[in-house]
């Protein structure tokens, strides 16, 4: 029992930084009907940034605020070079942010290199473990991601829901034109959207990079199962990001237990499943 | 004119005079180069494998891919996926059965078919940007089951060796006379497509593309003729999956990596996302730059990243619509110079802009 | 496009067209392969980009070394009396890249011989393309996988252990000196691990140890959390079958996973470069043994010395030379020697050469090189242990050197208990 609790609790944990990664594209998405495929990109370049940052300065904090920053700067920039003129058609600017992945993972094996870094942290905090009922001994760090992906979470519910900001940016889903015309500047707003999505995901980088190795690969990876968890939870809805999370992480860790050959594809036929039972996914809204 | 390449017309202006000749003399041009590619050639054992045959089969794939989004509104990344579960029907016969290459190419031909079918079964009721995601993610499931199962696949050590078999006369070990037959392939394979876009079949699946309700409410089964259209476009690339095995002799998780997706699609959008035939000259572009881009820089991939984007910036008909994009900056020109010279005040017309959203790819 | 008659005719006539030339085709005219004029090429096949990049450097570093004894350089010089010039080509570590590149070496570039890959998954590529240019000889670069040589080609020569020799005497160690007695093993899911693991398992195993459970994970897994819960708690040591950073990862998770049992790592599981930038993981590494064919501290062969040396002034070198350079190094130089005994003679379809190399034997920076009747070659292997310096930062040390090491018969696959490979 405490095994199985164990293993769920490192699902949810594994969950955590996946519901950070796709918590940016879902409110890409949600608001501007685009997907960015350059997410996966923002995530490694952030873990990157994060690592140089705080191996320099000898402070994670640092490290996670260069990264978010810098992350958010580089996605503000696309949007305004590159997807700006074609808001509307979104598989072009599926394709453009596509070119875009493929020049970033290109630079940072050059930059970074092919061997795998992680981002440093307090080597104390980094064994320290805490007891929890039934499971016992747990990694404090682990729990800390958890935490940190529940506080944002929260935050972006809360934002989106209850403040003047968040209800201009669910009026501009709803109806981008009207809102324009109520003389909201829809434009920034996007903008805005756009550089917090993928500040989002160089921050999941960060705090990925701190558990998990960054190397070329992780990119697509994190993509991918960005991909899966906005799919299962339906796009443009944070707390369907948190349940696609909540999911991916849980069927992979089990399967991994139990068929870990095969857990990859199982994580995938989730999302097949969902799809076959509700396609707009869990929390998604039939537009 | 069609300014949206992504989002298909059925309207087009009839063609006269030199636009409707041009396309024809350049395709006759280009066949009569192909047929001589081996004598043109210095070192026909290195041009006709690595540029030649992988032009084909990679253009072959492309054309399924643009097949599926120019006259059924679906970009679809599955098509490597498909034509490397034809490769791996090939050798699963041919390596681990010992049976002779006719069954395995008759068994890849419908594995890949099949798989298209249940592609699109998963996948074909969604939107099309959902759609793009979905065939990404259906493609590396496939991948990764590969790169994981021994007994079908041998994981990653792959399937080998698919040897090149004989038929009397026509011995395809010769490298020469299997570009003829790679060439023979593919130029059956456009045959059909166009064949096929231009019957009742093609017409309905763009008059589905363009407006599924309307032709739910006139009794279509949108859904089946989606299917029916996957099935097709899993067929095109089934046989660009059997090139594949017998051009690399062998078949393994990279035929089908996300590498070779996105190759794929870059030899689609540079060629021209909307024609069928100028997918081949992207997949020039692409072979050529693949083997001679070391020579100038180690950053191949970044080099190919900014032909990409800057061709879906600047060019979004790739190559095959460069000579349409000259004539409409020309006659642009022309037609400024000649309302400059005309004193009657007309404001310049404006660029269409594309404003209307819910157009584009809708699914249901 | 309608199907007018016209375009069914039209396209009719281009098929017809086609399966003629197809039926009457002759044979290609073929190129390279018996070194035209007095110019020798070589080419060098080497990964350039993706997770190996800096093999095409530590390839180069190893062709300047062999050459510069001779008076050459990098790209070329005098060999036998003969100009020999070096065409390098870069893949990236896939099986399509090394296909198309080590075509356009032969059929392109025109070369004589090649030396290459790099990698496992392009090694096997490779041998099956020189089974069908019988006139050039491979030297392989540092590709392991056993099946290589073992249902290799008459063309392919590998001066190098297998993946399975490089655990050899790592087992029997740890049974019989450090008395483990049940090991868990853990390793990525694919061919290299196989044969890696089986090759020190099969020692283990026949001097009485036991496998207590076995995790393979796909390639690419990154969180090892739930795999360590499943690791028994009466584990005398882990086998960790994963690359380098990958170890590392593990490491610091199975620290604060609590737990901490002495470890025995596949060939590459030892990265002092990924292992000594974290105190946790450097404690936790102590004492971690590994098998390989490369030398650590302690290692007493006068050949050793110079070559380090000589590594160390090549361009963009790494503090010591890693297993790409030393491997491809003595590839490089088995080949040059055997073309020195020739006269750099290639003619009669390299027969001369071919000769001379299934008879060469020296002493290279790695001890004694021969090769068995497989072509493939019977080497030393060394058993390291990682051990904390002084200052704190990890070392390297050579414990113990396995001599006369030959390639077994067996391709491994996954296997769960030792029942499976006994």
């Amino acid at each position: 029992m405490a095994q199985i609790l164990g293993i769920a609790l490192n699902g949810l944990t594994l969950a955590a930084v996946y519901f950070m990664v796709a918590s940016g594209l879902t409110l890409i998405f949600g608001l501007m009907r685009v997907i960015t495929l350059a997410h996966g990109t923002s995530y490694l370049l952030g873990g990157y940034i994060g690592y140089v940052a705080a191996r320099e300065t000898g402070n994670w904090f640092i490290g996670a605020i260069a990264a978010i920053v810098a992350v958010g700067l580089l996605g503000l920039f696309i949007h305004q070079v590159l997807i700006k003129w074609f808001q509307d058609d979104d598989m072009r600017v599926a394709l453009i942010t596509l070119g875009v992945s493929l020049i970033g993972a290109d630079l940072m094996l050059a930059a970074f290199g092919g061997t795998a870094t992680q981002v440093p942290i307090d080597p104390e905090l980094q064994v320290a473990t805490v007891q929890l009922p039934l499971i016992g001994p747990y990694s404090l760090l682990r729990l800390l991601v958890l935490v940190v992906a529940i506080v944002i979470g929260v935050l972006l519910a809360l934002g989106i829901s209850r403040t003047r900001f968040g209800a201009v940016v669910r009026a501009g889903v709803d109806d981008a034109q009207m809102t324009a015309a109520t003389g909201v500047n829809v434009p920034v707003i996007f903008a805005v959207i756009f550089a917090l999505g993928s500040a989002l995901a160089g921050l999941a980088g960060v705090v990925g990079g701190t558990l998990f190795p960054l190397m070329p690969g992780q990119d697509a990876n994190y993509l991918l199962f960005s991909l899966v968890v906005v799919i299962v939870g339906g796009m443009g809805s944070i707390p369907g990001a948190a349940i696609g999370a909540a999911l991916v992480g849980l069927v992979s860790q089990f399967t991994l237990v139990y068929v870990p050959t095969y857990s990859l594809v199982f994580t995938f036929t989730l999302m097949v499943v969902v799809l076959a039972i509700r396609p707009q996914g869990i929390m998604g809204r039939k537009s | 004119m069609n300014n949206q390449p992504y989002s298909g017309s059925i309207l087009r202006p009839q063609r006269t005079g030199l636009a409707k000749w041009l396309p024809i003399a350049l395709g006759a041009v280009v066949l009569i180069l192909a047929l001589a590619f081996p004598y043109i050639v210095d070192r026909p054992r290195f041009w006709l494998p690595n540029i030649g045959i992988r032009s084909l089969w990679l253009g072959v794939i492309a054309m399924s891919l643009v097949f599926l989004n120019r006259y059924v509104g679906l970009l679809s990344l599955a098509q490597v996926a498909i034509a490397g579960v034809s490769a791996y029907g090939v050798g699963f016969v041919v390596v681990q059965l010992e049976l002779p290459f006719l069954v395995g190419a008759l068994v890849g031909i419908v594995a890949g078919t099949l798989a298209a079918v249940i592609v699109g079964l998963v996948a074909a009721r969604t939107k099309a940007i959902y759609f793009l995601m979905i065939t990404l993610a259906i493609g590396q499931v496939f991948y990764s089951w590969a790169s994981q199962s021994i007994e079908v696949t041998n994981a990653r050590r792959g399937l080998a060796p698919i040897n090149r078999p004989e038929f009397g006369p026509i011995d395809l070990a010769n490298i020469q006379t299997f570009y003829y037959f790679a060439l023979l392939l593919a130029i059956i394979c456009y045959l059909l497509c166009r064949y096929v876009t231009s019957s009742t079949f093609g017409l309905t699946l763009q008059g589905i593309r363009d407006a599924p309700d309307r032709m739910r409410a006139l009794g279509y089964n949108v859904f089946g003729y989606r299917i029916a259209a996957m099935a097709f476009a899993g067929f095109i690339a089934s046989i660009g999956g059997i090139l594949i095995a017998l051009d690399r002799n062998q078949v393994d998780p990279n035929v089908v990596s996300l590498n070779s997706t996105l190759d794929v699609l870059v030899v689609a959008v540079i060629g021209g996302i909307g024609s069928l035939g100028g997918v081949f000259a992207g997949a020039l572009v692409i072979t050529m730059l693949s083997n001679f881009a070391q020579n100038f820089t180690e950053r191949y991939m970044t080099l190919t990243g900014l032909v990409f984007i800057l061709v879906l910036l600047f060019a979004p008909t790739g190559l095959a619509g460069v000579w349409q994009q000259v004539r409409r900056l020309v006659s642009r020109r022309r037609n400024a110079q000649a309302e400059q010279e005309s004193l009657s005040g007309l404001t310049e017309q404006q660029p269409r802009a594309n404003t209307q959203k819910g157009t584009s790819n809708e699914a249901d | 496009m309608k199907l007018t008659k016209k375009t069914l005719v039209s396209g009719l006539a281009a098929g017809a067209a086609v399966l003629l030339l197809a039926s009457c085709s002759g044979g290609a005219s073929g190129d390279g392969g018996d070194g035209g004029g007095d110019t020798i090429k070589i080419g060098i096949l080497a990964t350039d980009t993706g997770n190996l990049a800096f093999g095409m450097d530590e390839a180069k570093a190893a062709v300047g070394v062999a050459m510069e004894k001779r008076g050459g350089t990098v790209d070329g010089g005098e060999v036998a009396g003969k100009q020999v010039e070096f065409v390098y080509a870069g893949t990236d570590g896939t099986t399509a890249s090394a296909q198309t590149q080590v075509k356009k070496l032969v059929e392109n570039d025109g070369v004589d011989l090649v030396m290459g890959p790099t990698s496992g998954d392009e090694g096997e590529t490779v041998v099956q393309y020189a089974m069908t240019v019988p006139e050039v000889t491979f030297v392989n670069g540092a590709a392991s996988p056993v099946g290589m040589t073992l249902e290799g080609a008459e063309n392919f020569y590998r001066f190098m252990g297998d993946s399975v020799m490089w655990m050899a005497g790592v087992g029997d160690y740890a049974a019989n000196e450090k008395g483990y007695e049940k090991i868990y093993l853990l390793a990525e899911d694919y061919s290299f691990p196989y044969d890696n693991a089986g090759g020190f398992f099969d020692e283990f195993c026949a001097a009485g140890g036991e496998i207590n459970g076995a995790s393979w994970v796909p390639v690419g897994n990154t969180d090892y959390a739930t795999i360590i819960s499943q690791i028994p708690a009466d584990t005398d040591a882990i086998y960790v079958g994963l690359g380098g950073a990958d170890a590392a990862s593990f490491l610091s998770q199975a620290v604060a996973g609590g737990v901490d049992k002495p470890l025995v790592g596949g060939s590459i599981a030892i990265d002092i470069t990924a292992l000594s930038g974290d105190a946790n993981i450097a404690s936790a590494a102590d004492g971690m043994i590994s098998g390989g064919p490369v030398p650590g501290e302690g290692y007493e062969n006068p050949e050793w010395a110079p070559f380090v040396e000589a590594y160390a002034a090549q361009p963009n070198a790494f503090p010591a030379p890693s297993i790409f350079a030393i491997l491809n190094y003595t590839a490089i130089e088995s080949l040059l020697l055997g073309l020195e005994a020739v006269d750099g003679d290639l003619s009669d379809e390299q027969a001369g050469l071919r000769e001379a190399l299934d008879t060469l034997e020296w002493e290279s920076p790695i001890g004694p090189l021969k090769l068995d009747e497989n072509r493939q070659a019977i080497v030393d292997n060394f058993m390291n242990e990682v051990e904390e310096a002084e200052d704190g930062s990890l070392v390297l040390k050579t414990i113990s050197t396995a001599s006369d090491v030959r390639q077994g018969t067996t391709v491994y696959d996954r296997f769960e208990t030792c029942a499976d490979i006994q």
